[in-house]
């Protein structure tokens, strides 16, 4: 009897699960079905007909060549530029004496805990008078603001997870510090860094609002278009979804092979 | 001084200048914008009287501070805890269950607002599927309302407070659990009387950050909302009075002001943190 009791006791708690796993799956289903849908509308539960031409349609429409480079572009800047930034500092903050390490690293989370366009409006009227609006390097250096520490949080996890000893042989061995930096600490980061390098490549692509404020006709990213066909004339819902897939899939496997290397917790303190 | 003469001082200046110069250096130049309004000549509080008289004003600051953040971040909590309790242990499927849960975390921001917004409006899947089962005769209005910035939010929300969540009662000794079981107290009893105290301090975390993230909501409420008024955000009225009114200075007071609360929950946060460090209650 007490365990029936438990059963009713679960059931509140069991209808939530499946609540939100629902509401997971709902969206994702719905845009890989449509996307790939010819005349789906209400009598028919399942597509009449199957299609790839809204996939053609974007480039066609969207001139989505450009757009896929200049998104690809960005995306590689503001990795390279995040790490080579938190990378030295990471290794700093995890390994040497730093006075007054809490409050450094304090402050230099304080953008994770601002709204984006807090700080991204001041930045991005500053990056207007350095003329750097309508650059690659404007939008890379807008949309590092909030990257940078959560890379700087992940690689000092991944150097402070090295251990200590090893440095300390390769020293006893008769290797200097260069040489120890070298040899041990960059092989055993490696794939630390690789995944921070995907997981700000991922954050870059889908970033949306900070972009927004300084890109031009000629650096127009995904995200920028996907949000503009929402409101251009002649716009159909199935060029929506289609910008959406061609966003989700690299999003999603960047995402996935930094979620294998790194704790998600880690860098859970904001989405977007 | 003894900071200079540091070694790891070389190591954190690259980090320093750019934050220095792209982050500090905006904030206090948008501060001292936000004091020459548009038209007066010298220093002038009026952008923060305007902001603070102005009715449309105020409402934005009410949802995005209650309506935004209270209420969706509650919501939020709501679901994320019982979810979190029953994924906590290992039993068939819980792998499957823990990876649908966390997925939005791979594509949050745009792609999550957009893929919430297409399914659920009139004539996405769930609107379909309820009108083909014979519940509803017409679609719901589930986006471009209040409604649809709420569904968006959690569904990107939820899979990060779960992680959280997870991780705290994951630490909970289980034999607490068997022995509170053994003495005969309810599945409730065990939740209310164990669980939950002893989760307390991640559930807090947690919903700090789930309040920043909702307090900054922007796009979410752009495209799944009705930004134009009634889930018009301090972020959207920060983008409009910049880019459609040019006027950046009220733009840098919204802005400032929005820093301000932002910064505010920051000390609270660290606060906390500092206190759950002492206390040694949850790593």
């Amino acid at each position: 009897m007490d365990k029936a009791k438990e059963r009713i006791a679960g059931i509140p708690f069991w209808i939530v699960v499946l609540g939100f796993v629902t509401l997971v799956i709902v969206p994702v289903l719905n845009t890989i079905i449509y996307a790939f849908s010819m005349g789906w509308y209400y009598p028919h539960l399942l597509p009449p007909r199957y299609t790839v031409c809204w996939f053609i349609r974007t480039f066609q429409v969207w001139r989505l060549h450009e757009t896929l480079m200049n998104t690809g572009i960005i995306a590689v800047l503001v990795a390279i530029g995040s790490i080579s930034l938190a990378l030295p500092a990471a290794y700093a903050l995890a390994r040497l004496k730093v006075p007054g390490e809490s409050f450094i690293v304090s402050t230099l989370i304080i953008p994770l805990f601002l709204p984006g366009l807090a700080y991204g409006i001041p930045a991005a009227r500053l990056l207007y008078r350095l003329h750097l609006n309508n650059t690659y390097l404007g939008i890379a250096l807008i949309q590092m603001l909030p990257i940078t520490p959560y890379v700087l949080l992940m690689l000092r996890g991944v150097i402070a997870g090295i251990p200590k000893a090893l440095e300390e042989q390769a020293a006893t061995l008769g290797a200097n510090k260069f040489q120890t930096l070298r040899r041990v600490i960059f092989p055993l980061a490696r794939p630390g860094v690789a995944a921070a390098a995907a997981w700000a490549m991922a954050r870059s692509i889908s970033e949306f609002a900070l972009t927004s404020l300084v890109a031009g006709p000629r650096t127009i990213t995904l995200p920028i278009v996907l949000y503009s066909s929402y409101d251009t004339a002649g716009m159909l819902p199935t060029d929506n979804v289609a910008l959406a897939v061609w966003l989700l899939v690299p999003t999603l496997a960047f995402m996935s092979f930094a979620l294998r290397y790194t704790k998600p917790t880690t860098m859970a303190l904001k989405g977007g | 001084m003894m900071f200079l003469k540091s070694v790891g001082f070389l190591y954190l200046l690259p980090i320093g200048i750019f934050f220095g110069c792209l982050f500090m250096y905006p904030m206090i130049e948008g501060f001292l914008l936000s004091l020459h309004p548009e038209g007066a000549g010298g220093l002038s509080f009026a952008n923060y009287v305007r902001f603070f008289s102005d009715p449309r004003m105020l409402r934005t600051l009410r949802f995005t501070a209650f309506d935004m953040g209270v209420v969706v971040t509650t919501i939020s909590l709501f679901i994320t805890i019982p979810l979190a309790y029953k994924l906590r242990r290992k039993f068939r499927g819980v792998v499957l269950l823990r990876t649908l849960v966390s997925a939005p975390l791979g594509y949050s921001g745009i792609i999550a607002v957009s893929i919430v917004y297409l399914a659920f409006s009139g004539w996405g899947l769930f609107n379909l599927f309820l009108m083909r089962a014979g519940i509803i005769v017409r679609p719901l209005d589930l986006v471009g309302n209040y409604t649809g910035v709420v569904l968006a939010s959690i569904y990107q929300q939820v899979p990060i407070l779960f992680l959280f969540i997870l991780a705290a009662l994951a630490s909970i000794d289980p034999t607490l659990e068997e022995a509170a079981k053994t003495l005969g107290a309810s599945e409730w009893q065990v939740f209310k009387r164990i669980i939950f105290p002893l989760a307390l301090p991640a559930v807090t975390t947690a919903g700090i950050l789930g309040y920043i993230t909702n307090y900054s909501c922007y796009v979410t409420a752009l495209i799944a909302g009705d930004p134009a008024y009634r889930t018009r955000t301090l972020m959207i009225e920060a983008y409009e009075q910049a880019y459609r009114r040019f006027d950046w200075s009220m733009a840098t007071t919204v802005t400032t002001i929005s820093a301000a609360i932002g910064l505010l929950i920051f000390f609270v946060y660290l606060r906390l943190q500092q206190r759950v460090m002492r206390r040694g209650s949850y790593g």
